[in-house]
């Protein structure tokens, strides 16, 4: 294996609190980074890069991505997907387990695991579902997913009411020491819903679905917790109600941590207008306030992680009419400059901040020990260019999805060196094959 | 006399059109429209309108164009409306109807708009179950496009009838008006209350909380729950019927009871002004919507308004097709 030797960069390590922010060079050998300190002289290293003005960071952690393999190949696949992801400086992501057939059992499980590991070239992680074909009625076998290596388990019993399996089933995971997440959505709130409810819902004569919707769950789900105090994870709120929800759970000490996609923190429900269905996405894009009170939850801590919520459709399932759309926005190769850009360049956090949110929380809540850039750990790291503004081309994009409202955006951020497992796989911000 | 007809019409539209166009090439909404398409759109359906009465309705201003009425939803009054205003114009006009899901057949609903496209057509006139399918078309097609109803946003031409008529009736007055009923399904509502509210009308809905669209106060609405009190002083009441076919009927208990508190009652009349018009887009639910002795009183324009479809939609049709400017072919 091939010794990397990274100089000058700003090394970000939000986990080191005394010196998160610093000019260092790292070295990489054997898959393991192996000295981080400045002015490193290493004399034979094989690949020297150049860092300089630029970040230096683990490698993003995505925990919510829509791997459509098994299943539904012409949307995307592993193949794809990790390339997608290795172009927008992700290393690991986490797949969802609502493919066809669904992933609730450890054969499923092995299969997306062994799959990445063949033809992925970042780390692929999965999750399993709580019940048997996310039908909500029989538990799926947790602890043999947990054998095989799934990382968390998605309560997909969120979303209907029946509170007596779900209880059931909090002890049941918190038996195995299963991390469970959950997509808070009440379905029969939503009902026909395509959209959020409000001013834009009426003007374009949509159905729209009401806050309720989501902190509902999340209200029913924290009276639960108190009695299972089980970890639990409620993935891309939107609401500002669900914000506050949260953060009052979270100084009552329930085990809780929440994400937000990057899109929510982007747009709010007027991208809608027109009838845009690339803008189109579930849980819906909510009004303005809802999107300051997200930006609110980054800055406070409520919120932990970004995701991409990377979900790849096929072009004609958003050439119909707004009610008949997929819901869904690829987001893998743009998770990283539309975070950057909204965050950090206008402010909001600061660079420690913003990448904890990308790297060491998500990885700690999926309990993985990726996200970290620390003498003796993995080397799977990105170097980003951060100075130059450059324009998103769905054209460009490795995911065969092209589904994203933000195609011709101006953004800052861009990973030009990618390292997984000591590798360099993207090199100037191409791929390395 | 008689025979010069066609001859006076040309020389009367000209008068009234002065060489203007809408400055629209697709009717979708009434967003898009000036106070100055308004009033041209009024102007020469007074034109039409004379031409109508007169009993020789037939001319040839669009002899040789092709109109194609494609209307993906059950339609009946609109759809014939169209039609007649369209052969009244001299025009071939064909009716093409599809399933409501435009993926039923596998063709998407963009492929069927560009098949009429290339089919030279010279207006599409598109009657849809969902919200925004016209709009989504204009971008895909060269053929000007009217909007016919789009499931609960828009049905432009609707709304311009019901206002020309209350022009005749009450000039050009700024009034207070009144909904009463399902606004949240009603696409007539949501073209209505844009068109009112440019209008500079007073604007009132008298409705169940359930039937209510959030945030319809933004289109400058006073809501009521008490039809009662909404009544006083309008000029103008529109009853809206309940959608039921868009499953509205679960949002009130029954109609018994909804009638006992919205329909509009001779009793209920009595707290309007005396000459206060009663409006309905059709079809009227009977004892429903309207009481049979309100619906046929004088306060009643529901047939004027069904008379004044047709110079409306001829001028739309005359206006979107002779339009001076052309949209720009998309492929």
């Amino acid at each position: 294996m091939k010794t990397i030797l990274i100089k000058n960069g700003h090394v970000v390590n939000p986990l080191n609190r005394r010196d998160p922010v610093r000019v260092a060079d790292v070295f990489i050998r054997d898959g393991k980074i192996s000295k981080i300190a400045a002015n490193l002289d290493r004399p034979s290293t094989d690949i020297i890069v150049n860092a300089r003005g630029k970040i230096v960071s683990a490698g993003l952690v995505d925990m919510h991505v829509h791997l459509r393999e098994p299943g539904r190949e012409d949307k995307e696949t592993i193949r794809t997907a990790t390339r997608a992801a290795a172009i927008g400086g992700v290393t690991t992501l986490l797949g969802m387990p609502n493919t066809s057939p669904v992933i609730d059992n450890q054969t499923a499980v092995k299969f997306v695991l062994e799959k990445g590991r063949r033809e992925g070239i970042v780390n692929v992680l999965t999750a399993g579902s709580l019940t048997k074909k996310m039908e909500g009625e029989e538990l799926a076998e947790i602890w043999e997913m947990r054998e095989a290596g799934a990382s968390m388990i998605i309560d997909d019993c969120a979303e209907t009411s029946g509170m007596g399996l779900r209880r059931l089933a909090l002890k049941y995971c918190q038996t195995f020491g299963m991390p469970i997440l959950t997509h808070p959505e009440d379905a029969d709130l939503k009902a026909d819903a395509v959209m959020n409810e409000g001013w834009t819902s009426t003007r374009l004569g949509l159905v729209g679905s009401p806050d309720s919707t989501e902190s509902l769950v999340i209200a029913r789900t924290l009276e639960l917790l108190r009695e299972v105090p089980t970890p639990y994870h409620f993935t891309h709120i939107t609401t500002a109600r669900s914000v506050k929800l949260i953060r009052e759970a979270k100084k009552e000490g329930l085990p809780v941590s929440c994400d937000c996609t990057i899109h929510h923190i982007c747009l709010n429900d007027e991208a809608c207008l027109n009838y845009n269905t690339l803008a189109k996405v579930d849980p819906p894009l909510r009004s303005e306030d809802d999107r300051l009170a997200l930006i609110e939850g980054l800055k406070d801590g409520t919120i932990d992680a970004i995701i991409s919520d990377h979900a790849p459709h096929l072009l004609v399932e958003k050439f119909v009419p707004f009610a008949e759309a997929a819901s869904g926005i690829v987001g893998l190769e743009t998770l990283f400059p539309l975070a950057f850009t909204e965050l950090v360049v206008k402010k909001i956090l600061t660079l420690p901040e913003f990448f904890a949110k990308l790297t060491s929380n998500p990885a700690e809540i999926i309990r993985s020990n990726a996200g970290q850039i620390e003498e003796g750990g993995i080397a799977d790291i990105a170097v980003f260019d951060t100075q130059k503004e450059w324009k998103i081309d769905k054209n460009n994009f490795k995911s065969k999805g092209r589904n994203t409202p933000f195609d011709g955006k101006k953004v800052f951020g861009r990973a030009a060196e990618v390292i997984v497992g000591g590798e360099l796989i993207v090199q100037k911000g191409e791929l390395l094959e | 006399m008689k025979r010069n007809a066609p001859l006076q019409l040309l020389a009367n539209l000209k008068k009234a059109r002065s060489g203007k166009n809408l400055s629209v090439l697709d009717l979708l909404s009434i967003d898009d429209l000036s106070l100055g398409d308004f009033e041209l759109l009024f102007s020469l359906s007074e034109v039409f309108k004379k031409f109508v009465k007169r009993g020789e309705k037939k001319c040839e201003l669009l002899k040789g164009k092709t109109i194609i009425n494609f209307f993906n939803e059950n339609s009946t009054r609109t759809r014939s409306s169209f039609e007649l205003a369209g052969k009244h114009l001299g025009a071939d006009v064909i009716n093409i109807s599809g399933s409501s899901s435009s993926g039923r057949k596998g063709e998407t609903l963009g492929d069927s708009a560009r098949t009429l496209d290339a089919l030279n057509s010279d207006l599409l006139v598109i009657r849809d179950a969902n919200a925004g399918a016209p709009f989504q078309l204009s971008k895909l097609v060269r053929t000007p496009i009217v909007n016919a109803g789009d499931g609960w946003h828009e049905h432009p031409t609707q709304a311009l009838l019901e206002a020309f008529t209350l022009r005749e009736r009450f000039g050009q007055r700024k009034l207070k008006y009144l909904f009463v009923g399902d606004a949240l399904h009603s696409r007539v509502f949501g073209s209505q209350v844009r068109l009112y509210k440019k209008l500079g009308y007073e604007i009132r809905l008298a409705a169940p909380e359930t039937l209510i669209p959030k945030n319809v106060e933004k289109f400058g609405v006073k809501v009521f729950y008490e039809i009662e009190k909404a009544l006083e002083g309008v000029d103008a009441i529109h009853a809206i019927r309940l959608q039921t076919e868009r499953a509205a009927g679960k949002f009130i208990a029954t109609g018994r009871e909804y009638s006992k508190n919205y329909c509009l009652s001779p009793a209920r009349m009595t707290l309007a002004k005396k000459d206060v018009a009663v409006l309905h887009a059709g079809p009227v639910i009977r004892e429903f919507d309207i009481r049979t002795e309100v619906l046929e009183s004088p306060n009643c324009l529901v047939q004027k308004m069904v008379e004044n479809s047709l110079p409306i939609r001829m001028a739309v049709e005359w206006l979107l097709i002779t339009n001076s400017k052309k949209k720009i072919k998309p492929w």
